[in-house]
């Protein structure tokens, strides 16, 4: 199957951006794996991006030309436990797949713009 | 006053018993994943409302209907038929052929587990879109996602085997998400399961 999820995420003292099935790619900022995250977001054509913070929960949520998820409108009376439930159990389940990482954080990367997330 | 009717509102009309809860599940997943959103009379508990108001005022504001006929059959406890989802199908083409205007958009699909057994005692419904599913989840989220597909005129919707790849996903994540609340997956409420699956799709698709 196609993801077409792009995570960026804390692993120790880098960021990893990670795709299921694909090879995890780590950098040494959080800017440095969001840009490369939309760039290859833009590559492909289509995706969607989450960002987590140091504590596993969701920085930053965008989608790039894909069907955007509609909430509904009366709001379940555990919408925030619900919430940090399942970016633990999908987080979970991105860590451990088990593709190579390839280590781009001692790279020369571009100058980036500031992101505010 | 004119009630708004809105676009991406599916009014989801099936029996909540747990032998369905598996296709109902399945439907709530696809009409959320086509960026749709699902409605139905479990969404509020508000006991100062009549049930029957309440049904009246989610047809009202939703463009798309989902009917399911599957359980007009015999209960086997009381002998006598159900004809909660006849009638809920009545209201909402009632709705769109006597309501304002705007409610003449409305779109309804009809399901049940046989294509032809609405015949036997539906018939006056012939002429509607009605689809069988045969009880089988992958099988409605197929339906679900044709039919919105057409009767949106969205063309960019994915297509069923996608959704039913994830929807594989999504129930193996699941036990693992309800563990976190000590709740059963087979008993969310509407309202909790529609949060979940819209979180998931934000997270995983």
């Amino acid at each position: 199957m196609v993801a077409k999820t792009i995570h960026v995420y804390r692993s120790g003292e880098v960021w990893t951006v990670k795709k299921r099935g694909k090879s995890a790619k780590t950098f040494s900022t959080q800017q440095q794996a969001v840009a490369a995250a939309k760039r290859s977001i833009k590559k492909e054509g289509s995706g969607q991006l989450v960002v987590y913070g140091t504590n596993g929960q969701i920085r930053h949520y965008e989608t790039y030309r894909m069907i955007r998820i509609q909430e509904h409108p009366k709001k379940s009376p555990i919408a925030a436990q619900i919430s940090r439930a399942v970016s633990k159990v999908v987080l979970e389940r991105v860590q451990s797949d088990p593709s190579p990482t390839s280590d781009h954080s001692a790279k020369k990367q571009p100058r980036l713009h500031q992101l505010s997330i | 006053m004119t009630t708004r009717l809105r676009n991406n509102h599916v009014f989801i009309n099936c029996p909540f018993d747990p032998g369905f809860r598996p296709t109902f599940d399945a439907i709530v997943f696809s009409v959320l994943y086509l960026g749709f959103v699902p409605r139905c009379s479990l969404e509020d508990d508000d006991s100062g409302e009549f049930r029957l108001s309440k049904i009246q005022r989610i047809v009202e504001e939703c463009r798309f209907g989902i009917n399911d006929l599957s359980s007009v059959a015999l209960d086997v406890a009381t002998g006598l038929p159900r004809f909660n989802m006849p009638l809920e199908l009545g209201l909402f083409l009632g709705c769109k052929r006597f309501g304002p205007p705007n409610q003449s958009k409305k779109r309804t699909l009809v399901l049940d587990t046989d294509q032809y057994r609405y015949r036997a005692f539906i018939s006056d419904i012939s002429g509607q879109d009605i689809r069988a599913h045969g009880g089988d989840p992958q099988r409605a989220i197929r339906e679900v996602r044709d039919w919105l597909r057409l009767a949106s005129k969205r063309t960019t919707l994915p297509g069923g085997k996608e959704i039913i790849r994830h929807y594989h996903t999504f129930n193996e994540d699941l036990p693992e998400i309800c563990s976190v609340f000590a709740l059963d997956p087979d008993q969310l409420t509407f309202l909790d399961l529609s949060k979940i699956v819209t979180d998931w799709l934000r997270r995983d698709r």
